[in-house]
Parts: structure tokens; sequence; C-alpha cells
């Protein structure tokens, strides 16, 4: 019986590491399908009207929204009023969902609306990335030499990419940070994906030329020859 | 051999630096709280036991105490001050004022008017107004401003803009693209019914060139964007001759002048005269773009041969390039941001273009 695996051992034969692993593959991929059919009945529920649904769905999601939001706005003045801001819009829209696309898509969309529309309105105020970010320790006891300087960095590196139009933040921020592919970005973001794929090319190359701008990020840009490293797409080689 | 640029490699450091950040905390309980709050529900307290004595009573009238108290305490199901935003979230009929600011809509945001009409403002951009009983919803934002118009009357004035096409709006499968002008845009049970009081504006069916309309006149299109009524004589004779210069194509302005309304394509592929030239600049971009960023020499050689979609949207510009294969992503980058300097003539959906292309180094 090839569910008995009591432990771990080179004396198995091959074949009870194939059984084994091949099983494991099928738990793994029908706890992902419940974990998917879960979500989907969540979202219905709380359609439905189910409060305690939509309260387990914002404790699913915050982690996630706080993060988007915060790196959006570089600064957490204004992250729990966004992130609430964002649930509410949910609770709103959320009959809305249709379906067609991912939930996380939807939620991603709704948290890029939300804080963009944040920005627009907050326009007169002055500008926020400047400050430093809050990571700020809570007693006082002086941090290690490499976490100030980390901090330092992310500081920098967070005022270049808030000095990025507002369309190539928003990609590069969903795209470098938040991982997300670009037909997905397009989807949040609703433009052709070839734009993003733009908006991304032409990001990141504006934030490379601006690191010597920030005398944190400067010292990474090694002087002189540095590493080369060769880009080319697969290519067959033809006899001559 | 093109190598990689240092500052890339620099920036790639950071941004992995940058995944690793921390969120800051945040009180989850205290903002569940308020979020329940706020969206018009108490949270769940657990019931006391009680002995049997007395109890009774008292539950019963704690009971209706407390259904009383949450009657009292419970606010509205939406927060008033909560402006709505999001994908397809609906803006009520504001009570006053009736002006909304175009530049804060979301994408795909709803807006309805009641007994008033509702001003919708795009800051140096457009201004559309919805009459009375009507509802539109937004399709694009930025440089292009484009509002589908669901129900009723929509009335535009758009600021003269050096962009062909500035301003869109769509009735089903007709649309109406304008720049620098005034018009108006009339829902029917079956028809839409378009007038210009200033400028031009360009009217057809989406995705297929249509004809131009100038101040003072007027057009019936039913929802294919096919015109169905007739133009007045004096409105034929207001109309340049053909060899005047277009307001959108070469295309729509011939066609503005035929007395049979059947709209036809310029080509097979639709494409507006002139189209082939930005063709021949994507073709060269692409073979440069595979010269620049593919090893090759000595006994190696590279040879790509792609089918290239090309969807030109109807301001010129490239809004989709599909290839199949696909080009590797450094290639295909470099393609992406040549195509955006590309412009091709305008035409009043755009139009798509197929090439096979065999490309070699």
């Amino acid at each position: 019986m090839h569910g008995v695996v009591a432990s771990a051992t080179d004396s198995w034969p091959p074949m009870f590491w194939d059984a084994r692993s091949s099983f494991e593959r099928s738990r793994r991929a029908a706890a992902k399908i419940t974990r998917v059919d879960e979500a989907a009945d969540l979202v219905a529920r709380c359609q439905a009207g189910s409060a305690d649904a939509f309260r387990q769905l914002f404790r699913n999601h915050r982690e996630d929204v706080a993060r988007l939001v915060f790196r959006m706005t570089g600064n957490s003045t204004d992250l729990e009023d966004l992130v609430q801001e964002v649930f509410l819009q949910v609770h709103k829209s959320i009959a809305d969902f249709r379906g067609d696309a991912r939930f996380s898509t939807w939620l991603y969309r709704l948290t890029v609306n939300v804080v963009l529309m944040h920005r627009r309105s907050a326009k007169s105020r002055p500008q926020l990335v400047a400050e430093a970010l809050a990571i700020s320790p809570k007693d006082s006891r002086p941090l290690p030499d490499e976490q100030v300087a980390r901090q330092r960095r992310m500081n920098a590196f967070s005022r270049l990419v808030h000095r990025l139009s507002e369309k190539k933040r928003t990609v590069f921020i969903l795209h470098e940070l938040e991982g997300l592919a670009p037909s997905e970005i397009a989807k949040i973001v609703g433009a052709p994906v070839l734009t993003v794929r733009t908006r991304l090319f032409y990001a990141r190359r504006e934030l490379a030329s601006m690191l010597r701008d920030e005398p944190a990020l400067a010292g990474l840009v090694p002087e002189g020859d540095g590493n080369l490293e060769v880009v080319a797409p697969v290519a067959r080689r033809e006899s001559t | 051999m093109k190598p990689r640029d240092r500052n890339a490699s620099a920036l790639d450091r950071l941004i992995a630096e940058a995944r690793d950040e921390k969120t800051p905390a945040v009180n989850w309980d205290a903002m569940e709280a308020a979020l329940v709050k706020r969206v018009g529900e108490t949270p769940n307290t657990p019931a006391r036991r009680r002995g049997t004595g007395v109890p009774l009573l008292f539950a019963a009238a704690a009971l209706v105490l407390s259904v009383g108290a949450f009657l009292l305490l419970r606010g509205p199901a939406v927060h008033p001050d909560v402006a709505p935003v999001g994908p397809v979230s609906e803006i009520p009929t504001p009570r006053l004022p009736h002006h909304i600011d175009g530049d804060a809509l979301a994408l795909g945001a709803v807006v309805t008017s009641g007994v008033d009409e509702v001003v919708v403002e795009h800051r140096g951009h457009a201004t559309w107004t919805l009459s009375p009983e009507s509802a539109a919803h937004v399709e694009s934002v930025g440089d292009i401003v484009a509002v589908a118009l669901d129900r009723g009357i929509v009335t535009a004035k758009v600021v003269k803009s050096p962009k062909p096409e500035s301003f869109i709006v769509r009735v089903e499968h007709t649309r109406i693209a304008v720049h620098g002008t005034r018009f108006r845009v009339v829902r029917l049970d079956s028809s839409v019914r378009v007038d210009v009081e200033e400028g031009v504006v360009g009217v057809g069916p989406v995705g297929k060139p249509g004809f131009d309309l100038r101040a003072p006149d007027g057009a019936t299109v039913n929802f294919e964007g096919i015109r169905t009524d007739i133009p007045t004589a004096a409105a034929q004779s207001r109309h340049p001759s053909a060899g005047a210069a277009p307001t959108i194509s070469a295309a729509n302005q011939a066609q503005a002048h035929q007395k049979s309304f059947d709209l036809a394509p310029a080509d097979e592929d639709g494409m507006p005269r002139g189209a082939q030239v930005g063709i021949d600049q994507t073709t060269n971009s692409v073979e440069t773009c595979l010269r620049e960023n593919t090893v090759s020499g000595g006994d190696l050689h590279v040879t790509v041969q792609t089918k290239m979609t090309l969807r030109v949207d109807g301001n010129g510009k490239v809004g989709e390039a599909v290839f199949a294969p696909p080009l590797a992503p450094n290639v295909g980058a470099c393609v992406d941001a040549a195509l955006e300097k590309i412009s091709f003539p305008h035409s009043a959906g755009g139009f798509v273009a197929y090439r096979v292309l065999e490309l070699s180094r």
C-alpha cells in the first residue's frame, strides 16, 4: 500500500517515491481547487449580504491591500484610511462583480482606483513621499548601521519611483513589486498589454537612469566596466 | 552583442530589496470594527447565560431594549461622505451641485441623472452634460476621454486639441469621435441622433470608417453606425469638395460626399490610405530590434519567422501588436518601445493589419 509511507529513507524503492509524490501532487491540487472554490463561495455569500462573509473577505485580503496601498503611496500616513476606503468600496460594489475575472484582479483594480483618486484629490497637499517611510523602531535604541543604510536606500528608491508618471509608476509597482503579469495588469489598469509592457520598459529605463540622482543609491552603480551580461534569444546554429 | 546596463542590475537589486519591505503595522481589529460599523452592522456579542427564574421577563425586556438601541444607533448603509469609485460602481445623482469632476471618475464609473441634468467636467479637455433621466459610463480617461451613452441625451463641449480624437461617445456599435467641437448625441429606441453645433465630428461604426459631420449639420444613424437619414441640400452644399483636407481620414472625407450612405472600406483590410508607410516602419523596427538584441556572427545565424497582427486605433497609434510565435522578451520590449513612436493616418475606427515577417541576421 503506497499510502503507508512511514519515513523518507533512501531504502524505499523508486516506485514508492513516485507513488508518494503523485499522491502529494494530487492532494495539493485538490487543496488548491478547494481553496479556489472557497474563495468563490465567500464572494457569493458576500454578494448575498452575509456580514460574516464580508468580514472573512476582509481578513483574507487586508494584508494584500495594505501592501499595495503602502507601495503606491510611499508612506503610511493615509494607509489605514485608504485600506478602509478600499473595503468600503468592496462592500458597495461586490454585487457588481460578475466573476469574469479573478476576484484578486478585481480587488487590485479597486485598490488602484482608490489610491489614484486619493492622489488626485490631494494634489494640493505637500508631497509626502519625501518624508521618511514609517519604518521606525518602537524603541529609542539606535539601529544597526546596515538597517539605517537600508532604510535610506528604500526611502531614496521610493522617491525615485514616485517621480515616475502615474501610469508608469502604477504598472511598475504592480509588476516589479507585486509580481503581476502584464496581462493581468492590463485588466487592472484598463490598457492594452502592449501599452503595459511599453510603460514598464520606460519605467525601468527611467529609474535606472535616475539612480545617480540619489546619493544613497549612487554607490550601487559600480564605476568602470563592471560585469557584462549578454542578452540574447534562443538562436540556432547554422553550418556555414 | 548588447551588454546589460549596469544601472539595470543595480535597479534589480533595489527592486528585490523593496519586495521584502514590510508594510507598517495596522490595528486590524480596530479597522474591522470601524468597517463593520460603517457598513451598518453590529459585531457579534456572546449571549450570557442566566438562571431559569425571573430571567425570562428580564431577557425579554433586554431583547426589546437592545433591538431598540440597535435601531437607534445604526448608521446609514452607505457612509454619506464616501465617493463611490471602482470598476462598476454607480455614482448616484448628486443633489447639489450637479457637477462632477470628470478627472476623479474611474474607469467603468456610471453617471446617472435624475430630474436635473448632470455636468461632468474634465478640466481643460471636455465637458459633457447628461440631460435629465440619462445615464452613461466612462470607458476611457486620460488623453482620450470615452463615454458610452446608455440612456438619454449627452451634450458635449470639447476643447480644441491637436490630437485627432480626444473625446468619444459610443452608443452600442456607433462611435462619435470629436475634437474641438460642440455636439449633441441622443439615444433613441433603435437609433442615434447626432447634431453638431460647432466643429466637426466623425460618425461611424466601431472599428470601421465612418463619415464626417460638420456644424450645423445633424445625422441619424442606427446602432450599427449606418446613416439612415438623407442630408438636406443645404447641408450638402456646405461640404467642401473632395480635395479638401480631411478631418479624420481621406476615406471618411470621400464618403461624406457620397449620395448613397453605405459605408465602404478603404481597401481589403479597411486600412486608410498611407497606412503602408507605418507598416513598413513597423517592419523595419522589428528588424532593427532583432539585430540589436540577438547574438550572431561566425557560424551562428538567427532567423525569425513570425505572423504580426497589428491593431491601430483611430488616433493613428498602435493599440496592440501580437506576434505568433512571440518574439524574445528583450526583442519584444524593444519593439514595443519603437511602436510607441510610429504614427498611422487617422481613421474613424482604426484598422487591423496582418503580415508574415521573415527576419534573419
